[in-house]
């Protein structure tokens, strides 16, 4: 589970454009898939980083209790550019245990397999599309066994059809039980798969709901026009 | 054209050495220093940074030829030292490379996305393995051919130093010249000399740059 207890981070406007968050707690309990909403600047990428320990709080402790693996995955793309799908995947598995090497490939064979992206085992970040670059790195964030996967927007550089191609993943992902934390702009996609929304508002939670009652009996105007605005914009 | 090669074989054999020595030098100097400053400059400290760019606009501005003058009579006259013209060569040759190597090491360094190490970090990579297995690797494929194409660079600015009577190639040459006068056989052997030494650098530099350079998303 994510235990997260008066979490700040707070930026001066000169050092970064992203906006820090305020006194954040929250829980998420193991299996449940929280999508985090909210307008730019609210804080949700910044929290994400924190999670992933790319970044240092001024103030506030987390927790992942017994899960100690967490996957990131973030908008931009990460795929090393000198090595190829194969290697990406397996580079820091097999660093931490190089006398596994074999079956540490095997293994990111398979997964490739299992996601019908084995055929680029062997091709370069340069050659592929966004959605594949994205699904690559999200199984990449796999090969470390996370219990915990933090997605920060992967879709948000990818047209519609290649978006789809990653949510799908993404679900299924969700459907194999992983605790998941999911940055998103598709309201239908977070629809489908959360238990939870957290919603943001510079840097502090407005609205930390049930899913079905936040979608479904949403009272909060801001939010309303919010989640109809996104909707219209980015869901395919 | 051979005849003149083989008649003065000793001479034309110590200026080729002159001007290897000279090329050796200033890249042995040039560039790992250039790389050690680049990298302070690009990843730890501004007042480097900066120091590294003022530099760099320096030597875009002051020619290298008038360089190697001020270094050779004004500066030593100010100085009321005598410094050897090699010696003075591979100075004002070693600063040039120096600066030019650390300007595009930081230049390159900024522009490496922040989220390859980011991902790194995630996977739960240390420092060094991230800088010897994500960033080093990346960055050595993307200035590998601006640094080589600098040093073939350097062995032409080392022509400069036969106008500070430094007896490298061009000297010994214009030196026979003026002894045989047979300029189409000397000149044509200078031709010679730098096209086997600069044409397989520069189609080496252009393979590598078609098969291997690095693009950024």
């Amino acid at each position: 589970m994510i235990k997260v207890n008066n979490l700040t981070k707070k930026y001066s406007n000169f050092e970064n454009s992203e906006e820090g968050i305020n006194n954040i707690s929250f829980e998420v309990e193991k299996g449940e898939v929280v999508s985090i909403l909210g307008p730019s600047g609210s804080g949700k990428s910044t929290l994400l980083k924190l999670l992933a320990g790319l970044k240092e709080q001024d103030s506030g402790t987390y927790s992942f209790g017994d899960d100690v693996g967490v996957g990131y995955v973030s908008q931009e793309y990460t795929l090393w550019p000198h090595l190829n799908v194969l290697e990406n995947l397996t580079l820091a598995p097999i660093l931490k245990n190089p006398s596994y090497k074999t079956e540490i490939e095997k293994e990111a064979s398979e997964l490739l397999n299992r996601f019908d992206l084995d055929k680029y085992s062997n091709t370069y970040p340069h050659e592929l599309s966004g959605g594949q670059k994205q699904r690559v790195a999200l199984l990449r964030s796999l090969m470390t066994k996370p219990k915990i996967l933090l997605l920060d927007e992967i879709t948000s550089s990818l047209d519609p059809e290649l978006t789809k191609s990653v949510l799908d993943l993404v679900r299924t992902l969700a459907n194999e039980g992983y605790t998941m934390l999911v940055v998103t702009h598709h309201i239908s996609f977070a629809k489908s798969i959360s238990d939870k929304v957290l919603f943001l508002k510079k840097g502090s939670v407005l609205v930390s709901q049930d899913a079905n009652d936040f979608f479904a009996n949403q009272n909060n105007l801001e939010i309303q026009s919010f989640t109809k605005d996104i909707e219209h914009k980015y869901d395919y | 054209m051979f005849n003149v090669l083989i008649d003065y074989r000793h001479l034309f054999f110590e200026g080729f050495l002159t001007t290897i020595k000279l090329l050796v030098l200033i890249v042995v100097i040039g560039v790992p220093l250039g790389i050690l400053l680049g990298v302070i400059g690009g990843r730890y400290s501004d007042v480097v940074s900066r120091l590294v760019s003022s530099l760099k606009f320096l030597t875009k501005v002051i020619p290298v030829l008038v360089l190697l003058f001020w270094l050779h009579y004004p500066l030593q006259a100010i100085l009321k030292v005598v410094i050897d013209p090699f010696w003075t060569t591979i100075i004002a040759l070693g600063f040039v490379n120096l600066v030019s190597v650390a300007f595009i090491i930081q230049s390159e360094l900024k522009l490496l996305p922040v989220a390859y190490r980011e991902a790194g970090i995630t996977l739960g990579m240390s420092k060094g393995q991230i800088v010897r297995y994500i960033e080093l690797p990346i960055l050595m494929k993307r200035v590998l051919p601006s640094i080589s194409l600098n040093q073939a660079s350097m062995l032409e600015y080392t022509l400069f130093a036969s106008l500070i009577s430094v007896p490298e190639l061009f000297r010994v040459a214009q030196s026979i010249n003026a002894m045989v006068y047979d300029p189409v056989s000397i000149y044509s052997l200078l031709v010679l000399f730098f096209a086997i030494i600069l044409a397989p650098l520069h189609l080496f530099i252009s393979w590598y740059k078609k098969n291997n350079i690095i693009e950024y998303d």
